[in-house]
């Protein structure tokens, strides 16, 4: 909740900034002197990397500038400081002095001249500020899919039926006591609950003898199908702490999957991202796509110990629980880094192609088979699999087909200790001859022993 | 009667679809487990704890590890050495003020840290090698932002509409150390890469980027380590160490 408040001050602050831009416009001469054209280009090069026309980065926001420093400050100061700011800062200047206390950073001194100068404010006044809200294209916004209560209502709606027949009939029952009296004959004799269903059955036979039949063999089918699904995980994708989306990161903003998970290459696991990571860049992206969005962000900030106001960490820390995905039984063993590095296999091989996930997800067997044919992000996998995914049949099926490129292997690796080796075994050997590959099932990735110890 | 029978049909027609519907599909539940005892480690694993010892559920265990989740690796648990390349510690404190501006609270600081870091040479000799794992290492870590040519042209800066400043272009003048120590610790907009590219890549993507600000790179055949970074002092008392815990370990 402060968090919040924060940000809505944080906006306030911006609004009346560019409302202050805007008024100030008209008095500034030197602004339509420059040429914003050149100003850009200076400005991308030269500024950017800390500073923002309209928000306040390493930097403060530079847009109404040369203003404060007219107003407050002198107009030659404004150009000193850009050159030289610590030269501004020495003379004593009161402006110069408030402008140091912004960040712990000193600027650096820049070799422009005064005309780049005015072409960069040029542009600065000119430009205008992207607005927050999705009305950009592939915007990529978080959609919480809700399930489960539907299933709940199905059952409610059942037992409401279930309730209503009995009473239908127990009225109905009644009625017909009642008027078997009236006409004066002899009421039904009383039956237990449990004799009178049998005389009912029994005389409706037929048809309840054809339902009874009907309903064993689908629960039989049934049990069957769900019997197949017994530690089959597919489509498993829990809602997570922070809704990430991959789509946009991955996919729109193109940043490599192993720039987050970057153990992959060094340790068994691929490892979700510590705080740290997101911070590297959520430390200046404060604002989401969407509103939506930007709560979003403010979790990680508070995770991460920082008020983006002041733009600093204060150091209270709070976990983020994620919730893995991609469980393995305990008695698998499975290590990232060999598959990734010595086995050279694509992120998108076993995980689909995710540039179209918000987050992490257990991909079926079809997503699998589907990259790079449905989708143009990828090229197609080399392994087309037909077993579930994460289920022994899925891998072996893979360590079957894999080949393994043993003439390419760098000298004196183990491969070609293992090269060696496949002379001696008469078996494989002539496996290899047949069909001139060698794949990793007959390097022994068949071996139970691989992965289960 | 006939009345009846479709009723009672129809009443296990709702019940048998209920069932069904009910096992469609929940994408927050991962499905069945067959034998949960030998699918659960008793041991922790990595982000995932069950609080499960021998079959009872214990809290104690389970906020043991979830409060500890997704945090800031310990300073010093990146390895100081990669196959025989041996890198000693890093000896330049970080920036003033870099707990506030970066996170880096366990760092100390020094305010020559950047001033003396300028005269690093790099340790690893720029082989054919070397210069391959420094491109296929920049492009995983850097090229997102200061794209492919390191001009600052990279692609979460193109299609962020400005929400991520644009860095500026690599500058011929700075130095390996330099390069190393930005790296490490951060600066600006940037943050710490230090958790995620231990010292021997972080040195080979400083070779890299030394050819892509247009330095000259001259490939040496022998892969030498270069004495001035490498404390050979350093290297003794490491080896000292390996050699008395392997030693208490027998």
């Amino acid at each position: 909740m402060k968090i919040k408040t924060l940000f809505i001050t944080n906006k306030i602050k911006r609004l009346a900034l560019a409302a202050f831009a805007v008024l100030s416009l008209s008095s500034n001469v030197h602004a339509q002197e420059g040429d914003p054209a050149i100003g850009e280009k200076l400005f991308n090069g030269k500024c950017a990397s800390c500073h923002n026309p309209f928000r306040d980065v390493t930097g403060p926001a530079l847009k109404g500038a040369r203003e404060r420093w007219i107003e407050k400050s002198t107009e030659e100061n404004f150009y000193a400081w850009i050159k030289n700011s610590a030269k501004v800062i020495a003379s004593g200047d009161p402006y110069a002095k408030e402008m140091s206390a912004f960040d712990a950073s000193v600027m650096t001194p820049q070799t422009v001249s005064d005309k780049q100068i005015d072409d960069i404010f040029a542009y600065i006044e000119a430009a205008e500020e992207p607005k927050a809200g999705g009305d950009e294209v592939g915007t990529t916004s978080v959609v919480v899919e809700e399930e489960g209560s539907s299933t709940l209502y199905w059952w409610l709606f059942a037992g409401l039926l279930v309730v209503v027949i009995a009473v239908v009939g127990g009225v109905k029952g009644n009625l017909a006591a009642l008027s078997r009296e009236q006409d004066g004959q002899e009421p039904l004799p009383q039956q237990s609950v449990g004799r009178s269903a049998r005389t009912w059955a029994w005389n409706n036979r037929g048809w309840f003898g054809v339902t009874v039949f009907v309903s064993v063999i689908l629960l039989l089918a049934f049990g069957m199908v769900k019997w197949l699904d017994l530690g089959v995980y597919e489509d498993y994708k829990p809602e997570q702490p922070i809704a990430y989306s991959h789509e946009l990161h991955a996919g729109e903003l193109g940043i490599d999957c192993k720039y987050c998970h970057n153990a992959v290459t060094k340790s068994k696991h691929a490892t979700i991202p510590s705080v740290n990571v997101c911070m590297n860049c959520h430390k200046t992206v404060v604002d989401g796509r969407s509103d939506e969005g930007t709560e979003e962000i403010a979790k990680i900030h508070k995770a991460a110990g920082y008020d983006p106001d002041t733009r600093t960490y204060t150091g209270e820390t709070e976990p983020i629980q994620w919730v893995k995905v991609h469980n393995l039984p305990d008695h698998v063993y499975f290590n990232h880094s060999q598959h990734v590095v010595a086995g050279g296999i694509d992120c998108k091989q076993c995980h689909g192609n995710m540039k179209k996930q918000t987050v992490a997800k257990v991909m079926s067997t079809e997503d699998l088979n589907n990259v790079g044919v449905t989708d143009e992000d990828y090229d197609e996998n080399k392994i087309k699999f037909t077993k579930p995914t994460l289920t022994m049949g899925w891998c072996i099926e893979c360590h079957r087909e894999s080949t393994v490129d043993i003439a390419g292997a760098p000298e004196g690796s183990y491969y070609n200790v293992i090269h060696e080796r496949l002379l001696l075994d008469k078996r494989t050997y002539q496996e290899y001859l047949e069909d001139d590959v060698v794949t990793v099932g007959e390097l022994g990735g068949l071996e139970c022993a691989k992965c289960h110890y | 009667m006939k009345l009846k029978a479709f009723k009672i049909l129809t009443v296990t027609a709702f019940i048998a679809t209920g069932t069904l519907v009910s096992c469609v599909a929940d994408s927050n539940a991962p499905g069945l487990e067959y034998m949960p005892d030998m699918y659960r480690s008793p041991a922790v694993e990595a982000y995932v704890d069950y609080g499960e010892v021998e079959g009872r559920y214990d809290s104690a265990a389970h906020n043991l590890v979830a409060n500890k989740f997704s945090y800031l690796p310990p300073v010093g648990t990146v390895p100081y050495a990669e196959g025989d390349n041996y890198i000693a510690p890093y000896n330049h404190g970080g920036p003033i003020g870099v707990d506030k501006s970066h996170g880096l609270f366990e760092v100390k600081q020094d305010s020559l840290g950047l001033e003396n870091s300028k005269a690093d040479i790099n340790p690893i000799a720029y082989t054919d090698e070397v210069a391959k794992e420094g491109k296929v290492l920049y492009e995983r870590f850097c090229i997102h932002c200061h794209g492919e040519k390191g001009d600052g042209a990279g692609s979460v800066i193109e299609n962020s509409n400005g929400k991520f400043p644009r860095p500026g272009a690599y500058k011929k003048e700075m130095t390996a150390g330099e390069m190393y120590y930005i790296i490490t610790y951060g600066r600006n907009a940037m943050g710490s890469h230090a958790s995620q590219v231990n010292p021997v890549e972080r040195w080979k993507i400083v070779h890299y980027i030394e050819k892509l600000a247009g330095k000259d790179k001259k490939v040496t055949e022998e892969n030498t380590v270069a004495e001035s970074i490498v404390d050979s002092v350093m290297v003794e008392e490491v080896e000292a160490m390996v050699d008395t815990l392997t030693n208490t370990a027998h």
